[in-house]
């Protein structure tokens, strides 16, 4: 079924072949974007699945197992419209399907996914999967919302005509997944049969040029026509045959002059003429009932949320509602956490005779573990949220409604999910851009997104906003702190908005024209929703259970050593309190932060911040265990009284003025807020760049701005007396 | 214009209000811009309605919905469909609110 290769080095028979049948199979779920994939996917894999990336990209690779007689993977590609591809995503799923991904097989079998309430359209990239000679299923997904719409798809015409196995499934409702599975596991592959995949008329058209193929060239009816549709829209397939065969080649250059007459692009022949026959199947195969004509619900809605005003109102409104709710929902789930690890810590003191290894356990592991932990349910949440706003099909709203924003700034919408993602964290936000077309638009998205306050940032926000903002509430429903969070969340977005404007009117560059799709809306499948979280949640353990235990306890031993001795006389003055402080001073961290105090002293930090800013470069969330380790508090975390008590009653030993003021806590956190403290975020740069120069620029910037900024606030501040 | 010029009879699909139909003729646009709209399903031959007018649209396109830049927009070219029959007409949209006025004036 392979075309046969005609020295284009770019054709099915010129590719790499799926390799030799094996016990172990590899299938590949392929379609447009929001076609229900993932759904599918999740669907068949459940909780057997491996999250990771692709060589050499950040694209993620997510695969799963299916039970059967052929043990079988299976890999949920990125949405692709076609395979001709124009991003990053699309072109690592263009080169999985094709072969061409260094060190991943090429899948035997391929699950084409389409909608079932837009089949035209889908098809296209269905029918380029069926041209490569892969065995494909082709996988009418979402046929309940079709049928609710009154669309009737004659499933057994399209799979006389497609010549592959057609399925329709609900993935949201578990119909016909069964049946998917399968066919996936099941020993025979459907090898796509030989059809001809024109239009009458079309057909009618290349009728001479395919005789000449068939009987020159011993070619199939449906080999010939694929070929002869090649050779009118690809120059290498023209130069091919130009060397080849000049009798076909004249007669080729004489058909696109005949399609020129005919006011059709000879280039884009192949879109045109694969249309035309979708146009004719799909006018076959499904009837649309006229009594369920009419505006839809998403047509309703979108009258008001895609509304330039109300719109983008109600854009602000809900990152209003997400932030309050993330700050307020969270706190009897954070007390829990926080008492369950203060009891571990009387526990462990209790059972343990008291030393160094007591020490280490309760300062360091739980303290240092549980000061981190106690943020989940608020990452949680956050990502709660942001899944929402993606699964009902909110964040392409978002990116509509933005982009006239974005366009001032020399951007597009496309950048917005990218940005809105950056909320969460902004590793997967920097992968994200990777469906932003326009390069200079992708480098400056991902230069900012790091601006926008991540998840990361929560531990610090949450720390000193409890300890320095009063807990009340305006007219009893505005949370004081709450707001006080939206409004550094409104702060960060603003600065990233304002750099991108800044480095794209120094990249230059133009930007592309917004083209987006705008799914239904729909309802989220909270099974998924579920499976997300847990993902999400399983995946902050384990770095709270390694980095930050890891982090813990070297950040007890820079503390604790050191040891320091009273001196002769001193010991008697000294209370316990004061002897702890000493040991600290002048333990490892302690000269690490006193070291560089006096570059930090302008901002308002003493030598324990600055010691926190130290250790937070490898995570932001670690300056909460520094601090809780420096101010020796074993067992308490930064929501316990003792901690902000600590924080707000701690002076210094020479002058008597108070550490923290909240002057200096809100400088702490613009300076947070700004600044790139985190690893993972500059090695993920330099992965999606492929150079070290753009996250050097990115840490540089950053930390200037971060530098300046906080010291703005806290010079700013003194001079209007508020310190 | 030329008398066999073959945009004659169509209009660029800015010029149609919400609710309004093409079928598309033509696409005068960057041959990489037209493709990826004919991947999309913005192809020749088939119906548009324009589902929200303005700098930035909303086209409906088969069960799809595509937002498009105006300046993509005028470069799609096609010619007005008839409403479909038995269509009630749409109502005209409602004068724009106070406020909508004072925020757009902001912006």
């Amino acid at each position: 079924m392979a075309s046969t290769c005609s020295e284009c080095g770019d054709c099915a028979v010129c590719l790499p072949q799926p390799e030799a049948r094996t016990q172990q199979r590899l299938a590949a779920l392929v379609g447009n974007p929001n076609v229900g994939k993932s759904t599918i996917f999740n669907a068949l894999t459940g909780l057997r699945q491996k999250v990771g990336n692709y060589p050499g990209v950040t694209v993620e690779r997510k695969t799963g197992r299916l039970a059967g007689p052929f043990q079988t993977d299976l890999i949920d590609l990125p949405g692709a419209y076609s395979l001709t591809p124009r991003s990053l995503d699309e072109a690592i799923c263009v080169d999985v399907i094709l072969g061409r991904m260094p060190s991943e097989r090429r899948p035997d079998v391929l699950a084409v996914i389409v909608d079932a309430t837009n089949l035209e359209r889908n098809l296209y990239l269905a029918l380029q999967l069926i041209h490569t000679g892969l065995p494909v299923v082709v996988v009418v997904n979402m046929i309940d919302e079709a049928e609710r719409a009154g669309i009737d798809i004659d499933l057994a015409l399209l799979e006389q005509e497609l010549g592959v196995p057609v399925l329709a499934t609900s993935a949201a409702n578990h119909r016909g997944l069964v049946a998917l599975r399968n066919r996936l596991v099941e020993e025979a592959l459907p090898v796509p049969a030989e059809r001809v995949h024109l239009a009458p008329e079309d057909q009618e058209r290349l009728r001479p040029l395919a005789e000449m193929l068939r009987y020159a060239e011993e070619r199939s009816p449906a080999a010939a026509y694929r070929e002869v549709v090649e050779a009118i829209a690809q120059p290498e397939a023209r130069e091919a045959w130009k060397r080849r065969s000049p009798a076909f080649y004249a007669a080729v250059e004489e058909q696109r002059e005949a399609l020129r007459a005919a006011n059709l692009d000879p280039d884009q022949y192949a879109t045109h003429a694969a249309f035309a026959y979708l146009a004719s199947l799909v006018q076959k195969a499904v009837a649309v009932d006229a009594t369920h004509a009419g505006r839809s619900w998403t047509d309703a809605v979108d009258r008001w949320l895609t509304h330039p005003t109300w719109g983008a109102l109600f854009f602000v409104l809900i990152l209003a509602v997400i932030f309050q709710a993330v700050y307020a929902g969270a706190a009897p789930a954070m007390d829990a956490i926080d008492g369950a690890f203060g009891a571990l810590g009387e526990a462990v003191r209790t059972a343990l005779p008291p030393g160094l290894v007591a020490n280490l356990l309760v300062e360091g592991v739980v303290a240092g573990v549980g000061s981190v932990l106690i943020f989940l349910p608020q990452i949680l949440l956050l990502f709660f949220f942001i899944g929402l706003l993606e699964d009902t099909g909110y964040m392409a709203r978002a990116a509509f409604v933005a982009d006239r924003l974005m366009g001032k700034l020399g951007l597009s919408g496309r950048s917005v999910v990218p940005l809105v993602s950056g909320y969460a964290c902004a590793v997967p936000a920097i992968m994200a851009t990777r469906t932003i077309d326009n390069h200079q638009d992708r480098l400056v998205t991902m230069m900012v997104i790091p601006l926008m306050s991540c998840s990361a940032r929560l531990p610090i926000y949450a720390l000193f906003i409890a300890a320095f903002i009063p807990a009340g509430a305006w007219l009893g429903v505005v949370n004081y702190q709450g707001f006080t969070l939206f409004a550094l969340y409104l702060v960060s977005t603003a600065m990233a908005l304002g750099a991108a404007w800044v480095l794209k009117k120094r990249l230059g560059g133009g930007s592309s024209l917004m083209v987006l799709e705008l799914p239904v809306y729909r309802r989220p499948n909270w099974r998924y929703v579920g499976l997300r979280l847990f993902e999400r949640a399983r995946l902050f353990v384990v770095k709270a259970g390694r980095i930050i235990f890891f982090m813990s306890i070297v950040l007890w031993f820079l503390a604790s050593f050191p040891e320091w001795r009273p001196g002769p006389g001193e010991a008697g003055r000294l209370t316990e309190e004061q002897a702890a402080s000493e040991q600290v001073r002048n333990s490892f961290i302690g000269r690490a932060g006193r070291a560089i105090e006096p570059v930090m002293q302008p901002l308002g930090f003493d030598w324990k911040i600055s010691a926190g800013l130290i250790t937070a470069f490898a995570a932001r969330e670690v300056l909460v265990s520094t601090l809780a380790t420096i101010y020796s508090v074993g067992g308490a975390d930064e929501n316990s009284a003792s901690l902000h008590e600590r924080l707000r009653s701690d002076t210094d030993p020479e002058t008597g003025a108070r550490v923290f003021s909240p002057l200096v806590a809100v400088s702490v956190m613009v300076f947070f807020m700004l600044a790139c403290q985190c690893m993972s975020t500059l090695a993920i740069t330099r992965r999606e760049t492929n150079s070290w120069r753009w996250p050097a620029f990115m840490f540089g910037y950053m930390t200037a701005l971060a530098y300046v900024c906080s010291l703005l606030v806290y010079q700013g501040g003194l001079l209007l007396g508020l310190g | 214009m030329q008398p066999d010029d073959p945009y004659a009879t169509m209009i660029p699909l800015t010029a149609l209000g919400d609710g309004a139909s093409i079928r598309l003729g033509a696409m005068t646009l960057d041959p990489v811009q037209a493709g990826r709209l004919r991947e999309m399903g913005l192809c020749e031959g088939r119906c548009l309605s324009v589902l929200r007018g303005g700098e930035r649209m909303i086209v409906g396109c088969g069960g799809c919905r595509i937002a498009l830049h105006r300046d993509l927009a005028h470069g799609m070219l096609g010619e007005v469909l008839p409403p479909p029959e038995g269509a009630a007409p749409r109502a005209p949209e409602k004068p724009t609110p106070m406020l909508s006025r004072i925020l757009r004036r902001f912006r």
